[in-house]
């Protein structure tokens, strides 16, 4: 059910993110596949965690608040209590930091002929 | 068609938010108040006098006591789910004797709580409790398994019900006295009691001891000069 509450609110309130549920066992293999920007866990395995941005969420206790331990592109915090804008603040990073790189990627590809520049394709 | 009123209680504010949008996107349902559990919670109910509370509980069996307690005098219609992460029969047993409506555990899917507050919602006089909770608990029952403690458990507190020190238990059982005491945490841990009379007084309760265990033996005495048997 805690999964399901979390999607629901990713998808709720970031419409344009796509969201996969998946069991621990097929977590690496999942973030491959999709390529995923972010992954939020019980356990982030070492795999996923050089692959995306992270959340691990600590294992759900009664009379305890739910804690967790964000890792996003170097800003890294743990938060005892965790609210689903901690949630969406580390998804905005992800979307951030995908939005750099595509950047990134165009301003790498020089301007062809039909654009005022030399047919020369990827410097 | 009026929407279900609904207050929702949890200490772990992504769940419970999450869940206020789950339940908020269904047209027949409305949160009405949400926030963590305990003395917050009642008066949420007491405010807002909801059709269905949708609250995590207490281990401890008497602060659950107090928490639905005040819920049913602040709000006596309204029906009570508890949301939980405890899957203990004996657990189950307890919050039913408290008048809740439905038990529903945590690695049950939203739908199944959503069919959970439909179906009690569509009948408020209904007197049935509705439990969802995994498969393997619940074919424990006609196990034997009812009680959450150990046969060794059992044992120990047999003996504390007779009046016996941790050291005359020790000796009975041939048990080292720090392996008593630590049966005995595992014992307050497991049934939520803090004391010896209160664990006894729930074994009795609860049946997981008898009386004839307790009394029968009377020529065994605690200094340890009877002999007697479980």
């Amino acid at each position: 059910m805690y999964r399901e509450a979390l999607a629901f609110s990713l998808r709720e309130h970031r419409s344009e993110a796509e969201v996969s549920l998946v069991g621990s066992d097929d977590l690496v293999a999942e973030v491959e596949r999709t390529g995923a920007h972010l992954v939020v866990a019980n356990e982030v395995p070492h795999a996923a965690r050089e692959a995306a941005f992270w959340i691990e969420v600590s294992k759900a206790r009664s009379g305890e608040s739910l804690g967790a331990e964000i890792s996003a592109d170097g800003y890294s915090r743990s938060v005892r209590d965790f609210h689903v804008k901690h949630l969406l603040e580390a998804l905005d990073r992800a979307e951030e930091e995908l939005v750099s790189e595509t950047a990134s990627q165009d301003e790498a590809v020089t301007p062809g002929p039909e654009n005022g520049g030399p047919d020369e394709g990827l410097r | 068609m009026t929407p279900v009123r609904i207050v929702l209680a949890d200490d772990h504010t992504m769940f419970r938010e999450g869940m206020a949008s789950v339940l908020a996107s269904r047209g027949d349902v409305e949160v009405v108040g949400q926030g963590p559990h305990g003395i917050a919670a009642v008066d949420l109910v007491e405010r807002h006098k909801p059709d269905v509370v949708i609250t995590q509980v207490e281990h401890h069996p008497r602060r659950a006591e107090e928490i639905l307690s005040a819920m049913r005098s602040a709000s006596p219609k309204s029906r009570i789910v508890v949301l939980t992460m405890f899957d203990n029969l004996h657990y189950v047993r307890t919050l039913s004797r408290l008048g809740i409506n439905a038990y529903v555990h945590k690695s049950s899917s939203v739908e199944e709580l959503l069919a959970t507050v439909s179906a009690l919602s569509r009948n408020p006089e209904g007197d049935n409790v509705v439990v969802s909770m995994p498969r393997g608990s619940l074919e424990q029952i006609g196990d034997g398994h009812e009680s959450a403690l150990s046969d060794r458990e059992l044992e120990v507190l047999v003996l504390v019900a007779r009046g016996f020190s941790n050291r005359q238990v020790a000796r009975d059982l041939h048990l080292s006295e720090a392996t008593v005491k630590r049966h005995l945490a595992n014992i307050y841990e497991k049934i939520g009691v803090g004391s010896r009379s209160d664990a006894v007084r729930t074994a009795l309760a609860e049946q997981w001891i008898g009386f004839h265990e307790v009394v029968s033996a009377d020529s065994d005495s605690p200094d340890g000069s009877g002999g007697r048997s479980l």
